[in-house]
């Protein structure tokens, strides 16, 4: 037996699956590529197979991690028949045996474009830096028990906004998940200043860090 | 993908429907094509994806040279508001490319039901619903499906059907287009040449004639189609294509599994079952082809489920030596095996014990009616003392649940027919009680739908209950029906209209098209069927509904489907009706050939019942 960490990226028609979609269709793929996976025993049988922190539906990911125990079969081998077995938009960067623990991660890097159908307010980029540097910021955000009330900036560790085009900005930012993850979406939903709210945004994942902020891998 | 389309993804649910991108899909250059076909399922993804046909004839058509298949569903009413909002025309799931431009449109016709949603996705691909609007040779919209038997209510919004099962006639149909496409002939030269076409009905050549009381009068057929348009059939089993290679879903969809076909047809001659007569004859696939088929599917697919699919799984002759050959390969790969359509009379513990090695799920029957004479007059021929033993031996074997099926509204019935389902649904509670060895006890299902007579079976004539005597019956016997067993039924107004389309004439096309205008669609959805509408539709098109469901014929009377044939001859359903109305069963075909007609339809017209 083998454990394995895999780190694959999510892209295209892709990002449109769940994590329980991608979770399926990682153990179709092991069993179309024919490498046997360990299952849980009992009535139900089903792999082991686990993903860090779980992309929500619509966004990309540059580096994401699939944990998984397989029977047999190389560390070699396994990225290359994965990928003539994955979906499009699903791609398998790498296999090998798992150095830290998923837990050891502290922080998710994303990069969030604004688009704007009209032309973009004056130093948006500005303002929008500024804004989020604020160390209060109160958000509504869904709990179990209704809506809470939370401090965005405890959430972030940096929001860093850039001019890409006239109706296009992007924005760095990195996301602590040590504790509760938050979805990036919230910085959207932030902003109070109407003329400063995109008409669309897109999510994309970079990849993880540890709390020294080195790569996690 | 363009904005536009991911702009409308973000806000809309289940977004994985629309995207494609599924392992298995077909993606081609399109410089080597030249025949686009838009393969439209008129439900949602998840069901639509479900569907055996589909996958068969969507593989088939992709492996035919030049030719690109694409998927197309109903878009949800969330994502639908979205694409006419964004000015979104329906595309093909395998290149986002609007269908509009296609040669093709293919729908496939499962359920009278759907049929508003056909019009909806012809509405939505930008193009004119009736088929005279439509003018140039492309795209042909054409449809097939177990409906087609009764194409008349579709006829002037569908250039052309084919009947029976498609993998033949599909490429005939195709290269006939391509030669008229070469040779520049217009729509109306290409449907006179596909009119030849054995299996093919083209509706605008026929020309109906009513009585003033609405009854047909003649059906007379021009452009020099066949007066009768009769079904085509794959001959060999064991060669017709079987799509190892399918296009697995990303997303969760209804039947997510290697399906097995093993035969078309069926033996039982059940009267009031539309496929027990539409798929005759019976041919078998052999079981070495089904098990080297069923492994090869799940290591293509990386399915851990194979389910066994006809329409009497347990009447297959060599069903032992298939599961066994299965689950030699099966075990050791965590693959389960599945075999849905058992019947009380032939139901074998050794095989259901072998196929569920660890779980023991629920037990599912279908008596269809609470007495034995009921039972006889519709030729469903379980007798009691099966059911009772068949349980017997499985509560004690620690099945924890059973569901039985029944209809109400069938002919011949009568109040105490109906309370006998309640009194029959008692008496296998009370032998759950003493004979449970689950400690939980069993727990006891009814579900009663409401019959639908269907055009090509022996109760075609018949007319169904009214609404008020269906929902009479229902409360009958919800007064009956014992405490601790679980009652479900169907809604009546539903079955209702199912009735009206499943034996209207072409007139109803009209009512169809108003309802449609009234924003009808999804009607088998009950958050979206509306009856309220539907009247004003009918009340507004000058149509009585009730001339088409509730209505007796007389067996004299030409039917809107006559001249559509699925092979069984119309004697054989008469027969068939006079020995219901004495409660007499026929045998099934293997224990006696009941000269049903459709054995003609095979090569040496001897049937592999």
């Amino acid at each position: 037996m083998l454990k394995l960490r895999i780190m694959f990226s999510k892209s295209g028609t892709a990002a449109y699956l769940s994590h329980l979609d991608v979770m399926r269709t990682f153990a179709r793929s092991f069993m179309r590529a024919g490498i046997p996976l360990r299952h849980t025993e009992g009535f139900n049988p089903h792999p082991y197979l686990s993903i860090a922190h779980p992309l929500p539906v619509g966004f990309t990911g540059g580096r994401e991690i699939l944990d998984c125990e397989v029977l047999a079969g190389d560390a070699g081998s396994v990225k290359d028949r994965l990928n003539a077995s994955l979906p499009a938009g699903l791609e398998v960067l790498s296999a090998s045996a798992p150095v830290k623990p998923v837990s050891d991660i502290a922080y998710a890097e994303y990069r969030i474009a604004y688009l704007y159908d009209s032309k973009m307010p004056d130093r948006a980029a500005e303002r929008l830096n500024a804004f989020f540097s604020s160390p209060v910021i109160k958000v509504k955000k869904k709990g179990k028990k209704g809506p809470v009330e939370i401090n965005l900036p405890d959430y972030y560790k940096s929001v860093e906004f850039s001019k890409v085009s006239d109706r296009e900005l992007s924005a760095a930012a990195v996301m602590t998940v040590a504790n509760a993850p938050l979805n990036p979406i919230y910085l959207t939903r932030a902003i109070f200043e109407d003329d400063l709210r995109p008409d669309f945004s897109r999510c994309h994942r970079t990849g993880f860090f540890d709390s020294d902020m080195v790569p996690f891998v | 993908m363009n904005e536009k389309l991911e702009r409308i993804l973000s806000r809309v649910e289940k977004p994985a429907r629309y995207t494609g991108g599924e392992y298995g899909s077909y993606v081609f250059d399109k410089s080597e094509i030249d025949t686009r076909i838009a393969f439209c399922f008129p439900d949602v993804y998840e069901i639509g994806m479900s569907n055996l046909g589909m996958k068969i004839l969507y593989g088939l058509s992709n492996e035919m040279p030049g030719v690109w298949c694409e998927r197309v569903f109903a878009p949800w009413p969330d994502m639908e508001n979205e694409m006419r909002k964004a000015g979104i025309a329906l595309y093909g799931l395998e290149s986002g490319d609007p269908i509009a431009g296609f040669d093709f449109i293919w729908f496939t016709l499962q359920y009278e039901l759907s049929y508003t949603n056909i019009l909806n996705m012809i509405d939505l691909a930008g193009l004119p619903i009736r088929s005279e609007e439509r003018k140039g040779l492309a795209p042909v919209i054409m449809a097939g499906g177990s409906c087609a038997f009764n194409a008349e209510p579709l006829a002037p919004f569908i250039d052309l059907f084919v009947l029976g099962e498609g993998e033949e006639v599909n490429a005939e149909v195709i290269e006939c287009y391509r030669k008229s496409k070469r040779e520049c002939a217009s729509k109306q030269e290409f449907l006179r040449r596909a009119a030849t076409i054995k299996g093919v009905y083209v509706p605008s050549f026929y020309e109906v004639e009513y009585y003033d009381d609405g009854r047909i009068k003649s059906v007379a057929a021009t452009n020099g189609a066949p007066a009768v348009v009769e079904k085509r059939i794959i001959q060999d089993m064991d060669k017709v294509y079987y799509p190892v290679k399918t296009v697995v879903p990303s997303t969760e969809i209804v039947h997510d599994r290697v399906m097995l076909e093993l035969f078309r047809g069926c033996i039982r001659g059940c009267r009031f079952c539309q496929a027990g007569y539409i798929y005759r004859p019976v041919r078998c696939k052999t079981p070495e082809v089904l098990i080297n088929q069923g492994i090869e599917a799940c290591k293509y697919s990386g399915y851990e489920e194979i389910s066994l699919s006809s329409l009497s799984t347990s009447d297959y002759r060599q069903i032992n030596e298939l599961c066994e050959g299965l689950l030699e390969w099966c075990e050791p790969h965590n693959t389960n095996l599945s075999l849905p359509s058992l019947r009380a009379d032939n139901f074998s513990f050794e095989l259901m014990d072998k196929v569920q090695k660890v779980r023991k799920s629920g037990l599912t029957f279908a008596p269809e009616a609470g007495t034995q004479r009921l039972r006889d007059a519709i030729n469903k021929n379980v007798r009691e003392e099966d059911l009772e033993n068949t349980c017997r031996i499985a509560f004690e074997g620690g099945y924890g649940t059973l569901k039985l099926y029944f209809m109400i509204g069938l002919p011949t019935e009568t109040d105490e027919d109906v309370i006998g389902i309640a009194k029959l649904a008692y008496r296998m509670h009370q032998l759950a009680k003493k004979t449970a060895a689950s400690k939980r006890g069993v727990k006891i299902t009814v579900s009663v739908s409401c019959f639908v007579p269907k055009p090509h079976t022996p109760f075609q004539w018949d007319g169904q209950n009214t609404i008020e005597e269906l929902v009479r019956k229902q409360k009958l016997l919800l007064e009956h029906m014992p405490r601790g067993v679980t009652f479900n039924w169907h809604a009546p107004d539903t079955s209702f209209l199912e009735a009206v389309f499943a034996r209207g004439d072409r007139r109803v096309a009209d009512a169809l098209e108003k309802a449609w205008r009234l924003g009808c669609k999804f009607d088998g959805w009950g958050e979206f069927f509306s009856l309220g509408k539907w009247m004003e539709a009918f009340k507004t098109a000058g149509i009585d509904p009730a001339f088409y469901a509730n209505r007796e014929r007389a067996e004299d009377e030409i039917l809107p489907w006559d001249h559509l044939s699925p092979g069984v001859s119309k004697r054989h359903l008469r027969r068939e009706r006079e020995k219901a109305y004495k409660s007499e069963i026929t045998p099934d075909c293997r224990a006696k050939c009941t000269g049903c007609g459709a054995n003609r339809l095979l090569d040496g017209g001897k049937c592999d019942a």
